[in-house]
C-alpha cells in the first residue's frame, strides 16, 4: 500500500516522538524511544494487510489490527506485555504502552474516519465511518480498562512471592496461600478502584461503549427503516407523547 | 516463594480429587429438589398504577395488631423489594408481620422503554404519593409511617419534605444524602461519569450493566471468593438453598428509568444538592427543615456501597429535633439478610414505632 508510506518513512517517528514527549514526560519518553522500531512493526504490518474494503467490514478491520499486533510483537502472555511496556514498577498506567496505542488511534486513525464524504449515499458512508471510529475508540479504551483490572493480579502475586514473613506453602488442605492470596488482591483492587487514575479510564470506557452504541444504533436505524419498521427515534417520540398525555390526565384528574 | 514441579503436581492432584468429590457430591444435592423460592409470604395486590404495583402483608391469624398507623415501606429503583423476604426463617416481612406490624411496601415492577421519561418528580410526587393518599384512606388515618430503604429512602425524605402533613415517623435505612464523600467507590466513579451520553444512548440504564458495576466494587470478593465459598460449601444443601436465593434477588435487577438515573446522578451524587437544600423537584425546592417528624436512621459501618459518611448528616439536617442514628457493624445488605442484625434491626424499629403510637387507640 504504497498511499501508507506515511507510516514507514521519517514522519511517522516524528509524531510519535511529539506525542510521546507530551504525554509520557522524558523519562517516559527515554524509554518508549526504543520501542520505536517495534511500533513501527506494528504499524506497517497492519497497512500491508489493510485493505480499502475492510473499511466497511468491522469484524475484519479489528482482525487486522488484532492480528498485526500479536504477529510483530509475538506476546505470549499478558505478562511479557508489561515486561515489556512498563516502564517501571511504579509507573503510572499514563505510561503505558496501551496509552500510547490509544492516542494513535485518536490523534491519527480517527482522523481518516473523519474525511467528509461527498455524493448520494455520503449521510451513510459518513455513519458507517463514525461507527468504525467509535468501535476503534471502544477497543482501545476497553483494552486498556482490561489491563487495569488485570494489574492488581500481577502485584498480589508479587507480594506474595517476596513477603517478609517468608513464602507461604502453597496447599490446598488449609487454605493459607489462597487466604492470603484472596485478602491481598482485595487490597490491591480497592487501591486501584479508588484511584483517579482508574476512576478516568472506567468513565471513558462507559462513554465511549455509549457512543459506539449510538453510531452502531444509527446505522441499523437506517437499515430498518427501508423495511418501513419503526425504529427507536419513532417509538421514543410516540414515548413521548404518551408521558405528557398521562401526566396531563392524572394532574387533571387530581383537579376534580 | 519457590515450589517444585512435584510440590504443584501434588497440589493439583489433590484439587482434581477434590472436584471430583464435589461434583458427585453436586449430583446428589440436584437429584433431589431444592428449594430456592423468594419472595413467599402471602400478599395482596391492593393498588396498581402503571408497571408499580402496592403490596399489603395482612397480620397471620393470631398476631395482634401493635401499632395502629400503619407502615409502608421504599424500597430503591435498583434490584428489588424482594430482599426483604429472601427466605421464611430469615426475612424481614415475616419478622414485622409475626411481631404485629402490618406492611405495605412499594414494588417499582420492571421500566420498559415508554418510562424512560419517568423523573424523581413522577416517582415521588406522582406513584408515592398516590399510594400515600390510598393507604391513608384505605386505612383511615391522616398520616402513616414511611420507612425508606437506600434510594428509597433519598425518596422517602424528599416525600416528607414535600408532603410534611402526610407522613407520622419516618425510618430511613442505609440512605444516601450526603454525596460529598470519598468514602464510598461509587461516589468516586459517579463523579467523572458523563450521565448525558449513557442515558442518551440505553434510554433506561439497564440493570445488567449496573450489576456489572456492582461488581467491580470489589471483583475479588465479588467475582472469585463469593464463588470459592459456594464450591467448597456444595455439600450443604442449606448453603446452596440460600446462595441460590442471593443469587436470584442480586441479578434481578430491573432497569433503571433513563431521566430518573441521569437526575439522581446529577443532582445528588455529582452536584450534592438534597443536604444543601438546593434540589428541585417539580415546583418544589427541597428543604430538609421542613421535616419536623420524628426520624430514625439505620446505617451499615462497613457499608462500601453508602457509606456512613453518606448516610449520618441527616439527622442534623433535617429539623426535626426527634432523630436518632443507629450504625450496625454490618454492611449494605446484612441489616436485611442477616438473622443476627434482623433481630436488632426490627425489635429496634418496632418499639421506636410503638413509643409514638401511644396517642393513637388500637
Amino acid at each position: 500500500m504504497s498511499d501508507f508510506n506515511f507510516w514507514t518513512n521519517g514522519s511517522f517517528k516524528e509524531i510519535y516522538n511529539n506525542i510521546l514527549r507530551q504525554t509520557v514526560g522524558t523519562k517516559g519518553f527515554k524509554y518508549s524511544e526504543k520501542h520505536y522500531d517495534e511500533i513501527q512493526s506494528i504499524m506497517e504490518s497492519i497497512f500491508n494487510k489493510f485493505h480499502l474494503d475492510d473499511m466497511f467490514d468491522l469484524k475484519s478491520l479489528s482482525k487486522i489490527i488484532n492480528d498485526s499486533i500479536i504477529d510483530t510483537i509475538n506476546f505470549n502472555s499478558f505478562d511479557e506485555i508489561i515486561k515489556k511496556f512498563k516502564f517501571d514498577s511504579d509507573s503510572s498506567y499514563e505510561n503505558s504502552f496501551i496509552n500510547f496505542t490509544k492516542e494513535i488511534f485518536e490523534s491519527e486513525i480517527n482522523k481518516i474516519f473523519s474525511i467528509p464524504q461527498v455524493g448520494l449515499g455520503r449521510g451513510y458512508q459518513e455513519k458507517i465511518n463514525q461507527t468504525l471510529d467509535k468501535y476503534l475508540i471502544l477497543q482501545t479504551t476497553t483494552y486498556k480498562f482490561l489491563y487495569m483490572l488485570y494489574l492488581p493480579f500481577e502485584k498480589t502475586i508479587e507480594y506474595i512471592k517476596n513477603s517478609s514473613d517468608g513464602p507461604i506453602e502453597f496447599s490446598l488442605k488449609d487454605d493459607r496461600f489462597y487466604g492470603e492470596w484472596i485478602s491481598t488482591l482485595e487490597k490491591n483492587y480497592m487501591i486501584l478502584l479508588s484511584s483517579e487514575e482508574y476512576n478516568e479510564v472506567l468513565s471513558k470506557t462507559v462513554e465511549a461503549l455509549s457512543e459506539f452504541r449510538k453510531a452502531r444504533n444509527s446505522i441499523v436505524h437506517d437499515f430498518l427503516k427501508s423495511y418501513d419498521l419503526p425504529v427507536d427515534s419513532d417509538m421514543d417520540g410516540l414515548y413521548k407523547e404518551i408521558y405528557d398525555l398521562k401526566k396531563r390526565i392524572k394532574s387533571l384528574e387530581k383537579k376534580i | 516463594m519457590n515450589l517444585s514441579f512435584d510440590e504443584i503436581a501434588l497440589s493439583y492432584k489433590e484439587l482434581f480429587i477434590k472436584t471430583v468429590d464435589n461434583s458427585k457430591k453436586l449430583k446428589e444435592i440436584y437429584d433431589n429438589p431444592i428449594n430456592t423460592s423468594i419472595s413467599e409470604t402471602p400478599y395482596q395486590i391492593v393498588y396498581t398504577e402503571d408497571r408499580v404495583r402496592l403490596k399489603y402483608y395482612k397480620l397471620p391469624k393470631g398476631v395482634k395488631k401493635k401499632i395502629k398507623t400503619p407502615l409502608l415501606i421504599t424500597y430503591a429503583l435498583i434490584n428489588r423489594e424482594t430482599m426483604l423476604d429472601l427466605e421464611p426463617k430469615r426475612s424481614i416481612v415475616k419478622n414485622f408481620l409475626n411481631k404485629g406490624i402490618e406492611l405495605y411496601i412499594i414494588d417499582w415492577g420492571y421500566p420498559t422503554k415508554k418510562d424512560k421519561y419517568l423523573t424523581i418528580e413522577d416517582h415521588i410526587c406522582g406513584y408515592m404519593d398516590n399510594i400515600v393518599n390510598y393507604i391513608r384512606i384505605r386505612e383511615n388515618v391522616p398520616k402513616i409511617n414511611l420507612m425508606g430503604i437506600c434510594m428509597g429512602g433519598t425518596f422517602s425524605i424528599i416525600y416528607s419534605s414535600i408532603f410534611t402533613k402526610k407522613i407520622k415517623n419516618l425510618i430511613t435505612t442505609v440512605t444516601p444524602t450526603n454525596f460529598n464523600t470519598s468514602q464510598g467507590l461509587l461516589h468516586l466513579w459517579m463523579k467523572g461519569m458523563n450521565i448525558d451520553t449513557l442515558v442518551s444512548s440505553y434510554g433506561n440504564i439497564p440493570g445488567d450493566l449496573m450489576n456489572l458495576g456492582f461488581l467491580l466494587l470489589n471483583p475479588a470478593k465479588l467475582v472469585l471468593d463469593k464463588y470459592k465459598n459456594f464450591v467448597n460449601n456444595i455439600d450443604n444443601k442449606r448453603f446452596v438453598e440460600n446462595f441460590v436465593r442471593m443469587e436470584k434477588w442480586i441479578f434481578d435487577s430491573p432497569d433503571v428509568p433513563g431521566e430518573t438515573f441521569r437526575q439522581f446522578i446529577k443532582d445528588l451524587y455529582q452536584n450534592n444538592l438534597l443536604i444543601k437544600n438546593k434540589m428541585v423537584i417539580g415546583d418544589n425546592k427541597i428543604n430538609l427543615k421542613r421535616i419536623d417528624i420524628p426520624l430514625l436512621n439505620f446505617y451499615g459501618e462497613y457499608d462500601h456501597l453508602v457509606p456512613p459518611e453518606a448516610c449520618n448528616k441527616i439527622t442534623s439536617a433535617v429539623g426535626s429535633k426527634d432523630v436518632e442514628d443507629v450504625g450496625l457493624k454490618t454492611g449494605h445488605i446484612g441489616i436485611y439478610v442477616s438473622s443476627k442484625y434482623q433481630n436488632v434491626f426490627v425489635p429496634k424499629i418496632i418499639e421506636w414505632l410503638k413509643s409514638r403510637d401511644i396517642n393513637i387507640k388500637v
